[in-house]
């Protein structure tokens, strides 16, 4: 019963997530850092609910595990729908088929890496002057950490 | 643990099919074992701490999965190894150097949409299987919750 509440709780924080995108205000900030922020808030009201009604319990530290779970499962599938190259294609093939040729216009390799670039660069991962572009500080930080996990993994480098 | 210590070591256990196998394997063994067991030795309370550890698996699973991959070949991340080591690179350069893991990516993709039967290929156009459609439908659709406009 009580995961039944936890999964209404969920159900809610991702309808408030998907209003609150849409709002003026709201609609041009990272979908991710605005679910981690509504995420959190639901989160703790339903931790401080739980707390009163019951205590510290192994059902309270269960009930939260299935909520984290589910707020991550959420961010999983959505960033995997902005990023994908597979779940891009497969929303242009829903409007129209593509012969291999539009495939290969529309996803230009040069424009890809330019995109991406672009992209670190509003995320302020790549700074830019002009001798050319670098590493911010938060990208030499995220660079040393994925070297660290590409030789943990044994990823070749 | 048998990651870290044993498997990690071994070729045999290198890839992405593997590495996510052995997770849904582990989820598939892992929770009815909790269920089995947590039954077993609580009380009314079992299943709703069952449930939290099969969670604790899922957010242990999803992170190692998305870890692994991001490791291995994201985009981004390969585009700041290369200017890591480069310190310095200009756009175009930069853009030079890496559209070959564009033109790499695209065909990977088609092949392995076509490979999973999502996408037909016949005659050089691609076309969704119904398969593919209901796919792209639950994608269109997680891509609509959060209001999503940039893809790819």
């Amino acid at each position: 019963m009580e995961i039944l509440i936890t999964l209404i709780v969920l159900f809610v924080c991702i309808i408030t997530h998907s209003i609150a995108s849409r709002l003026p205000v709201l609609k041009n900030n990272n979908s991710v850092v605005l679910f981690i922020m509504i995420g959190s808030i639901f989160g703790l009201i339903y931790a401080a609910l739980l707390y009163i009604m019951q205590g510290l319990t192994l059902c309270l530290l269960s009930n939260l595990l299935v909520y984290a779970f589910g707020c991550e499962l959420y961010i999983f599938i959505f960033t995997m729908t902005i990023g994908s190259i597979s779940a891009n294609l497969l929303l242009r093939l829903r409007n129209h088929n593509l012969t291999i040729e539009e495939i290969n216009r529309l996803y230009n390799s040069k424009k890809m890496v330019s995109d991406r670039i672009q992209r670190l660069i509003s995320v302020e991962l790549i700074a830019e002057s002009d001798a050319g572009l670098f590493l911010s500080s938060k990208g030499e930080r995220l660079a040393r950490a994925f070297a660290w996990f590409r030789s943990f993994f044994r990823h070749p480098m | 643990m048998l990651y870290l210590f044993f498997f990690r070591k071994s070729t045999k256990f290198y890839g992405e099919r593997k590495i996510f196998l052995y997770h849904l394997y582990s989820a598939c063994i892992f929770s009815p074992l909790v269920l089995i067991l947590a039954s077993m030795w609580l009380g009314g309370d079992f299943l709703t701490i069952s449930f939290g550890l099969i969670a604790a698996h899922g957010i242990y699973s999803i992170s190692f999965l998305e870890l692994w991959s991001l490791a291995q070949g994201s985009y981004s991340i390969t585009i700041m190894a290369g200017l890591h080591s480069q310190h310095i690179s200009t756009r175009d350069r930069l853009i030079n150097n890496f559209s070959l893991i564009g033109d790499e990516k695209r065909s990977s993709r088609i092949e392995s949409l076509c490979m999973m039967r999502l996408v037909n290929n016949e005659a050089q156009i691609c076309r969704l299987t119904n398969l593919g459609r209901a796919l792209a439908i639950l994608v269109y659709c997680f891509n609509r919750v959060p209001n999503l406009k940039h893809n790819g």
